[in-house]
């Protein structure tokens, strides 16, 4: 049996007819202990590719294997003990507590007519430490921020025990302080052995933190790789349409970073 | 603790609910000696416990027929009416994640409205109309259901609609009955009828609904936290591995049969579906695993205590339903004003 989460061939068309799939023949493999980022613009089915991923749609053709098993052939509720699925969620029509909210992780483990026990509560404040929200336990989540609300999902999956973590855009909407605090927190997962896809907007993030990279576009992965090998000019301007150079940058800061330009064909494109 | 005022009180569930266990003993003994009778309290458990324990007789067998035949069966509909509305409504509220809901939402109450005019102006029974009720009631959730389901699933915002087609349907067909019924007495009947009572309560009543109604609470009760799953809304239910169409069809089939059983025993009674749930919110906060049993328990304190209103109040009866909005809407507008509930 191989740990980790690895799609092979997945395809998917809310029609059902593959002709006019979303995606087709992606291939992948997230290692534990690794964070792979998935990069593409907007619309072109990241989401509907995580949701795949973990088994809220069935894709058309292709398997996604969690430590070797076919999630198609599991129960929910086995799937969700293995695999944590953190939202692009608005927030709950009732102001629910933040640690009632996490122990809703729990879920897989209890059976229908059971409530969380003191252990799972137990399970549940850890996944909140892990996190870092201990103090908004009490807090009635209609009443958090933005970051607080991605933090407390996170925890939330966290609580199902997972050893894979499926994170979709977990830095939208957010400013450049929460968005550190969610990567700090999602790098933390990682370095504890978790395998984690995420989807992000901002190719800079898979230099903070990713492993591999794959950009969708087109319904298809058309680079996967490093962040060196994967973010360049030309894949940037072919995924955003836009002009960018990626450079290193030392200072302190040690890394790659993108700069898109306003201005349109910087450089003449290769075709 | 500053965060508590923003939702409500979030007062402790367990002392709460042994003081409300407490509060509905004492209502239900209010609630048996009082009318035109007016029995001692210490009579009506000496009474009472006779039925179980071998007491010597003091009373005499009026006092007894009062209390058994009459008082009992109405105060045993009344606590399952009140709790079985509260308790439904507040599983709906959360199943459609919306606290405006009420258990009537899949014309429950309409579809038993038009049965009951049928059978009024039909037979003219009391037995026939709390039986089409009854079945009527349930017939509008399975046509509301089945008109719902696209594609083998059935979406909230589908439910919702469907469930005011089936409604408005149903709703006109009861007009178009009580235009037609005899305008001196079956028309007069209809309205009553409409307007709820507890008056036709009966031992046979609570033998046959009264199981029924129980076996409904209890399986809500039972799934209680997994409410809070669905209210979470349907995908992240699933992602945390909830069946979600099988929770779902458990919380309508219920909170249905128990709406359609409080329907029959007791007319449309509204207002307590929608409201206590609220109340009940304002006091232990949103997680259906401390709400439900509260609101279970208030409901039936509060029509019971009602009911005992509506039947003693006056020379006549007033119609329940019209009480239940006329007591409840200053409590209701009281909380709601001290304390912000967070929605």
């Amino acid at each position: 049996m191989q740990n980790g989460l690895r799609i092979e061939g997945l395809s998917f068309s809310y029609s059902g007819n593959l002709a006019d799939a979303v995606f087709r023949g992606v291939d992948l493999f997230v290692e534990p202990g690794s964070v792979f980022c998935l990069l593409g613009p907007n619309g072109t089915g990241k989401s509907t590719l995580l949701k795949c991923i973990s088994g809220l749609l069935h894709p058309g053709q292709g398997r996604v294997l969690v430590h070797g098993n076919d999630i198609s052939l599991l129960r929910a509720a086995d799937v969700a003990k293995e695999l944590g699925y953190v939202p692009q969620s608005q927030m709950s029509a009732f102001p629910f507590l933040v640690e009632d909210i996490v122990v809703m992780g729990r879920a897989p483990h209890l059976n229908i007519f059971a409530s969380p026990s003191a252990r799972d509560i137990r399970i549940a404040r850890d996944s909140m430490e892990t996190v870092g929200i201990v103090a908004l336990a009490k807090r009635p989540c209609t009443t958090l921020s933005g970051g607080e609300w991605q933090l407390t999902l996170i925890a939330r999956a966290l609580a199902q025990g997972p050893r894979i973590m499926v994170l979709d855009e977990p830095t939208s909407h957010l400013d450049m302080g929460n968005q550190m605090k969610i990567l700090r927190v999602v790098q933390g997962l990682a370095e504890r052995g978790l395998a984690i896809i995420m989807a992000s907007h901002f190719p800079d993030h898979a230099f903070l933190l990713a492993s591999e990279v794959a950009i969708l576009n087109h319904g298809h992965i058309v680079q996967q790789g490093s962040p060196d090998k994967v973010i360049t000019d030309d894949n940037m301007r072919d995924t955003y349409g836009v002009d960018t150079k990626v450079l290193y940058i030392g200072e302190g800061v040690d890394r790659k970073a993108c700069f898109p330009s306003l201005r349109n064909r910087l450089q003449p494109s290769k075709d | 603790m500053q965060s508590n005022k923003e939702t409500g009180i979030h007062l402790n569930p367990v002392k709460l609910q042994v003081f409300l266990v407490l509060l509905l003993l004492g209502v239900s003994v209010a609630a048996l000696m009082a009318g035109q009778l007016r029995i001692h309290p210490y009579e009506v458990v000496r009474i009472l416990l006779s039925g179980i324990f071998p007491i010597e007789k003091t009373w005499s067998p009026t006092l007894e027929s009062v209390l058994f035949d009459v008082r009992l069966p109405r105060l045993l509909a009344g606590l399952l009416v009140g709790a079985g509305l509260s308790v439904s409504g507040a599983a709906f509220q959360g199943l459609f994640r919306n606290p405006l809901v009420s258990p009537h939402i899949l014309g429950v109450s309409a579809g038993a409205g038009l049965g009951a005019a049928l059978a009024i102006l039909f037979f003219g029974k009391i037995f026939m109309v709390q039986l089409f009720s009854f079945l009527f009631g349930l017939l509008a959730v399975l046509m509301t259901y089945s008109l719902s389901r696209v594609y083998r699933t059935t979406p909230v915002l589908m439910l919702v609609l469907s469930g005011m087609i089936v409604g408005a349907l149903f709703s006109a067909a009861t007009s178009l009955l009580k235009y037609i019924a005899d305008p001196v007495n079956q028309m007069p009947s209809i309205v009553f009828w409409m307007l709820g009572s507890l008056n036709n309560a009966s031992n046979k009543d609570m033998i046959i609904a009264g199981p029924v109604m129980l076996a409904g609470i209890t399986v809500l009760l039972l799934i209680r936290w997994r409410i809070n799953l669905l209210a979470m809304g349907e995908e992240e239910a699933r992602s945390l591995g909830i069946d979600t169409g099988r929770i779902r069809a458990v919380i309508i089939v219920c909170a249905t049969i128990i709406a359609a059983s409080a329907v029959s025993i007791s007319g449309i009674i509204g207002w307590i579906g929608l409201v206590i749930p609220h109340i009940g919110r304002i006091l232990v906060g949103p997680d259906n695993k401390k709400l439900l049993p509260v609101a279970t328990l208030i409901g039936a304190i509060y029509l019971v205590v009602v009911d005992t209103i509506a039947r003693t109040a006056i020379e006549s009866e007033i119609p329940i339903g019209i009480l239940t909005a006329i007591v409840g809407a200053p409590i209701f507008a009281y909380l709601l004003r001290k304390n912000r509930s967070g929605w």
